[in-house]
């Protein structure tokens, strides 16, 4: 055997294993605790232009589902909200030095916050439940091939996940077929 | 000339593997104080410490400092001198000369029907924070078997991976989890508790988006329960806020709005906390709130789980490795489902 040949075939097992360990890093999984009716009220979340948003929404409303107008932006991340950095200025502001009781402070400060800013995520949650009759949350994230497409459904009666799934995105699909497959798997048929 | 220089390999390999397998985690012992307004009970002052060390030394190969020979905590008890309770302030000038990883120091007080409630406190040297918690027995007849529960919880705690467990977290249980992972990866790690029977609060999975980076998550690394805590030394001489009428009206209320802040996020921070987590419960049926934070590569986690009907402290470990996300959540869910080992 030549020294290229020999050196060819290392190439070709090196990219074939990293070919085997992308792939298998992809993994897709599914969670169940019951199927939805394909009637059942729903507001669908999902971060995308609005002719993606209505191609989404459109594959719900084809299987029966009642959709409500619910919109991504109406659960914003706490990015947007508040800016903990600044928080930092104001804890620091007294000394130059790291100190630990000013940094406890500092970090105790911010998690509150975090439970202030998921209570009240919550209680607007119930508020969608109660004031606009939606029975499930279903959060979408649709990605290019390659990449992790993945479902959440959020029972708002039992304020629990009732399903999840990760879905590898193949060649073939686009929001459609994707959007389909998620609705195939929460409602079962 | 090959073979030799593979023997000199082979003798630094051993050298190398006895000299990290003979390594033991070395703990000075501080005097356990009796916090009650009996005397007859001061004798465990120095008993229950020097039991801890000679468990430790015997049972798991601790290299052990007792209180006695430690100068700055020695006291001249013939001259009527009792034996101080140490301030956390003070940890760093009572451990510079001590030739050891952790402090481990206490108080103890006396309880009704024969039982006694112990407060632990674990310094690692060189730190800035302690790990505290509580243990309650009998005396007497069950001092053995306390004495031992605490040496295995001690043991665990004083190592890199700081394994606390004040129970076990059954399936069926509801979950909050925070965690700083999103998407996809945190399908996959709600994957893991769904299929072991856990119901999941939706806590931060309503969103597209996580919220917290590995800085943000990391603010949750110290955590406190009502039984134990893992917290950062505080002392009001680090935040000595001086003001009267001298300072003038406006100047002095700042200051004392600081000051209230001060009480409210860092001395009183439990109190504080505690209301919070009230006003969590009065809103959804959660069990434990469990923190989960991933490292950067999402290849090491660490874990702090709260009991929410009693606001206990349940767990703590650090740096839960695997080869994925799911692994690593794998073996977190049997962290939770099984007790320390060696436990009784």
């Amino acid at each position: 055997m030549t020294p290229v040949s020999h050196l060819k075939k290392i190439v070709i097992f090196i990219l074939t294993s990293i070919f085997l360990i992308s792939c298998s890093s992809k993994k897709g999984l599914i969670y169940s605790s019951g199927k939805l009716s394909a009637n059942s009220k729903i507001a669908v979340i999902i971060d995308s232009q609005n002719n993606i948003k209505n191609a989404v929404l459109i594959s719900f409303m084809k299987q029966g589902f009642r959709v409500k107008a619910v919109n991504a932006a109406d659960l914003y991340t706490m990015k947007d909200v508040y800016d903990i950095s600044d928080l930092k200025k104001l804890s620091y502001n007294l000394s130059e030095q790291d100190v630990s009781t000013v940094q406890k402070s500092y970090d105790n400060i911010y998690k509150l916050h975090v439970y202030n800013f998921e209570l009240s995520k919550a209680e607007y949650l119930k508020q969608i439940r109660a004031e606009w009759d939606v029975e499930y949350l279903i959060l979408l994230d649709l990605k290019e091939w390659e990449k992790v497409s993945w479902a959440r459904v959020i029972n708002l009666r039992t304020f629990e996940i009732d399903f999840i799934e990760n879905y590898p995105t193949s060649y073939n699909d686009n929001v459609e077929t994707i959007t389909e497959h998620f609705i195939q798997n929460i409602t079962g048929k | 000339m090959k073979s030799r220089f593979l023997h000199i390999l082979f003798i630094f390999i051993t050298l190398a593997l006895i000299s990290t397998s003979a390594h033991a985690e070395s703990a000075a012992f501080g005097f356990f104080i009796n916090e009650s307004s009996n005397e007859s009970f001061d004798y465990l002052e120095k008993i229950l410490p020097n039991s801890f060390a000679s468990t430790l030394k015997n049972k798991y190969n601790y290299d052990i400092i007792k209180p006695g020979r430690i100068p700055d905590l020695s006291v001249d008890v013939d001259a009527g001198l009792k034996i101080q309770i140490i301030k956390e302030e003070d940890l760093q000038r009572i451990t510079e000369d001590i030739d050891a990883d952790y402090f481990i120091f206490g108080s103890f007080k006396p309880l009704e029907e024969n039982k006694i409630k112990l407060t632990i406190s674990i310094f690692r040297k060189g730190t800035t924070s302690v790990f505290q918690f509580e243990e309650t027995g009998y005396l007497e007849t069950e001092i053995f078997k306390l004495v031992d529960r605490i040496a295995v919880q001690i043991k665990n705690i004083a190592n890199e991976s700081m394994i606390y467990k004040s129970g076990t977290v059954s399936s069926k249980s509801k979950l909050a989890i925070l965690t700083n992972i999103e998407g996809d990866d945190l399908n996959s790690l709600y994957y893991e508790f769904l299929a072991g029977g856990y119901k999941i609060s939706p806590v931060q999975g309503n969103e597209i988006y996580g919220l917290m980076d590995v800085e943000q998550i990391n603010k949750f690394y110290h955590f406190t329960g009502v039984n134990a805590s893992y917290h950062y030394i505080h002392s009001r001489k680090d935040v000595e806020l001086f003001h009267g009428t001298w300072s003038g009206v406006e100047y002095d209320k700042k200051i004392s709005d600081d000051k209230k802040i001060y009480e409210r996020y860092s001395f009183n921070y439990l109190d504080t906390k505690n209301e919070m987590l009230k006003k969590i419960k009065s809103f959804d049926a959660i069990d434990y709130i469990i923190i989960i934070g991933f490292d950067d590569n999402k290849s090491t986690a660490w874990i702090r789980c709260l009991n929410l009907k009693n606001n206990k402290l349940v767990i703590t470990e650090t740096g839960i490795a695997g080869s994925s996300i799911d692994d690593i959540t794998k073996k977190i869910i049997k962290s939770m489902t099984t007790d320390l080992p060696g436990n009784l």
